[in-house]
């Protein structure tokens, strides 16, 4: 057994608990013997000082020249508990009359007294109980006067007799239960073992989980356990979407890559065998092209995969408009010529976030734009500063743009309409999850051109900072 | 032998246009499904390739709708989908054979070859008639036990007549077979690869039926 385990844990704290109640009874039924053994012994010395003197007074002793009458005790001064309750009983009397000893005086002369009270300093000539000590020993005194006859008698009693005792009671008490100890630790440690077991069983199922079977945990488990297997159940939801999620990318990503391979495997055997220099021209032209879809669907996916990775970002303060213009400049100038862009660029928008990613968010927004657009169509471009630190970026174009606005940002996803155009449907999955990483938002609407709006929502530089993060 | 193209990658199709060509096929292209539904109604087909990831949607629905209205063309899928659930379905539809793309062009000729063969219920590549021995695989002919070189275009022609021997083929069908739709035919071009033919083989091998077409006479010989 672990030392940093629940079962040591309780097996610990139920012991400790137990003996600390046991020592606590033990303590308490000790005082409470020991009270009720002062009153008992009290009355009892009381009564034996009443009783001598009543006999004294009336039966007065024949005096033999001025020597006190002593009575004998038993000579057995061993305190232990060695001897049954019959060997104690003896002939002459009981071992404890040792510890009772009396002394009557008349007159101020010693008349009578025990064998053991022989040694006994005078007692005080004042009524009551009295704490006296002889050899070390302390005895409880009780002094009795009967003012007709001018005597005075004494009891004593050694007071260890009544501690013995009282701990003789407590520990009649508290031995049954200290030798109960032991089984019933065992017993406990058998109740908490089994009370673990549906730990135990659910750790051995999440134990057995491996990826490809993820199948929820439906185990009956106590109502404390539940929340737990609802909670590893959810977790096992989520990681088999996520390898779905993968899954489905590998898949799509692989049909990608296909047809562009096909291409140029085609057309590159098609190359070894032409004899018509137009053979040649169209082969080479389309393993051209098809290097080119390639390496654009290529770098893609290690975007993708980059961003996946990519867990915090640079923030920077980084001006829209000079960003914008740069993301134009880096569209192929074909499509740049496409379209007619119209620019309401709001210059003292300043973005908070890296540079590098929003520069590739505009990119593939204003690319798409362009593309979706017919030949001189338009594309407007819109930048403000909203009231509450955010910047908000419209791009919109005309046209007949087909699209699913719910599926718009699915990695692959591409309307059917649109399988001609160039590209594979990752764009706007990467501007999805840059805009993300950015806590900002982006939503597509279709307009009333016949194109799409895209608004995009990103936070704003805090004011202040003024040093821009390009020039 | 025409077969029917359906494939909406531009760069794709040609390619395999040119190389079923060199090969001795006349492939018609298609971009999608709606076309090639029409297509296959308006002309006869020896087989089909079907990439499935059409724009319109609508490969597995053609595969259907063709079996149900008894079209027994072959039809060879070429996809990029190479999930088992997508060839399951397709295969359980009606297609004869399912290549996952990129594809090996000597691959996707034999396969057509194969579906051909099977359709044509034949068990080998060699075509033997009225003393001609042409093997599809190689283009090999032999007239008598002498070998006979043929132009692409004879041995396309050669290839209709002697799957389709005693049958009159007329001067459209054999236009089509061996120019296709766009094909810039000249008025007598079929009457010049037929005599070169007659002038290889035999003149008396393939008969002239006036008003009508042409006809292999298989017992040509005997």
């Amino acid at each position: 057994m672990a030392i940093n385990s629940i079962k040591f844990y309780l097996l610990l704290g139920i012991n400790l608990l137990m003996l600390g109640a046991l020592s606590l009874n033990a303590y308490i039924a000790y005082n409470d013997a020991l009270h009720e053994l002062n009153e008992i012994y009290d009355a009892e010395l009381a009564r034996s000082a009443k009783l001598i003197s009543l006999l004294l007074s009336s039966n007065p002793l024949p005096l033999n020249e001025g020597q006190p009458v002593v009575v004998a005790v038993p000579h057995v001064t061993d305190m232990g508990e060695t001897m049954t309750a019959q060997q104690e009983r003896l002939l002459d009397g009981h071992k404890y009359e040792g510890k009772i000893a009396f002394q009557a005086q008349q007159h101020g002369q010693l008349i009578m007294l025990s064998e053991n009270a022989l040694q006994f300093p005078t007692p005080q000539h004042e009524a009551g109980y009295h704490e006296i000590t002889e050899h070390g020993t302390l005895w409880v005194t009780f002094s009795f006067f009967v003012p007709e006859q001018d005597l005075w008698v004494f009891t004593a009693q050694r007071v260890d007799i009544r501690e013995e005792m009282g701990e003789h009671i407590a520990q009649a008490q508290v031995r049954p239960i200290l030798f109960m100890m032991l089984p019933l630790s065992l017993l406990i440690y058998l109740v908490i073992k089994q009370v673990l077991r549906p730990l135990n069983l659910l750790q051995q199922h999440v134990a057995d989980k491996t990826p490809e079977q993820l199948h929820e945990i439906q185990l009956a488990l106590p109502a404390e356990l539940q929340p737990i297997q609802s909670a590893i159940n959810s977790l096992l939801q989520r990681i088999r979407h996520y390898l779905q999620q993968e899954k489905r990318f590998i898949a799509d990503a692989s049909h990608e890559l296909r047809t562009p391979l096909s291409i140029l495997q085609l057309h590159a055997q098609n190359l070894s065998t032409a004899k018509d220099p137009n053979e040649v021209t169209e082969a080479i032209f389309a393993i051209t092209e098809g290097s080119k879809r390639m390496s654009h669907l290529v770098n893609q996916l290690l975007s993708i995969a980059r961003l996946d990775h990519l867990e915090t970002i640079n923030f920077n303060p980084v001006p829209l408009t000079p960003l914008l213009h740069q993301s134009l400049a880096q569209l192929p100038p074909l499509l740049l010529d496409k379209v007619h862009w119209q620019l309401q660029l709001d210059d003292s928008c300043l973005l908070h976030g890296d540079n590098a990613l929003l520069q590739s968010v505009l990119r593939n927004v204003l690319d798409n734009a362009a593309k979706y657009s017919p030949t001189d169509g338009n594309v407007q471009v819109t930048t403000r500063v909203e009231h509450n630190q955010q910047i908000c970026i419209l791009i919109s174009n005309n046209g007949n743009v087909a699209a699913d606005t719910s599926r718009l940002g699915d990695r692959f996803y591409r309307h059917q309409q649109h399988q001609q155009v160039e590209g594979a449907g990752l764009g706007l999955s990467i501007v999805k999850h840059i805009i993300a990483l950015h806590q900002g938002q982006l939503s597509f609407m279709r307009n009333d051109r016949g194109g799409l709006d895209v608004i995009m929502t990103l936070p704003a530089a805090p004011r202040g900072n003024v040093t821009p993060a390009i020039q | 032998m025409r077969i029917l193209l359906v494939e909406d990658d531009e760069l794709l199709a040609k390619g395999m246009i040119t190389r079923l060509k060199r090969l001795g096929y006349q492939p018609e292209l298609c971009t999608t499904g709606k076309q090639a539904a029409l297509a296959a109604q308006n002309s006869n087909f020896a087989l089909m390739i079907l990439d499935l990831g059409l724009p319109d949607g609508f490969a597995l629905d053609l595969i259907r709708q063709f079996r149900q209205s008894g079209v027994s063309m072959p039809i060879l899928v070429l996809t990029a989908q190479d999930q088992l659930q997508t060839k399951l379905i397709a295969l359980n539809s009606g297609a004869d054979d399912y290549l996952v793309k990129p594809i090996d062009v000597m691959e996707l000729e034999a396969r057509i070859r194969v579906l051909c063969r099977r359709q044509q219920q034949r068990t080998d590549d060699s075509l033997q008639l009225a003393g001609i021995n042409l093997n599809l695989n190689n283009h090999h002919c032999q007239f008598q036990q002498q070998d006979v070189t043929l132009t692409r275009r004879e041995f396309m022609l050669l290839k209709e007549f002697m799957l389709k021997p005693d049958r009159i083929l007329s001067r459209q069908q054999l236009e089509e077979l061996s120019y296709g739709w766009d094909g810039d035919t000249e008025s007598n071009a079929i009457e010049v690869h037929i005599h070169n033919l007659r002038k290889k083989l035999a003149p008396e091998v393939i008969k002239t039926v006036r008003g009508v077409g042409y006809m292999l006479v298989s017992h040509y010989g005997h």
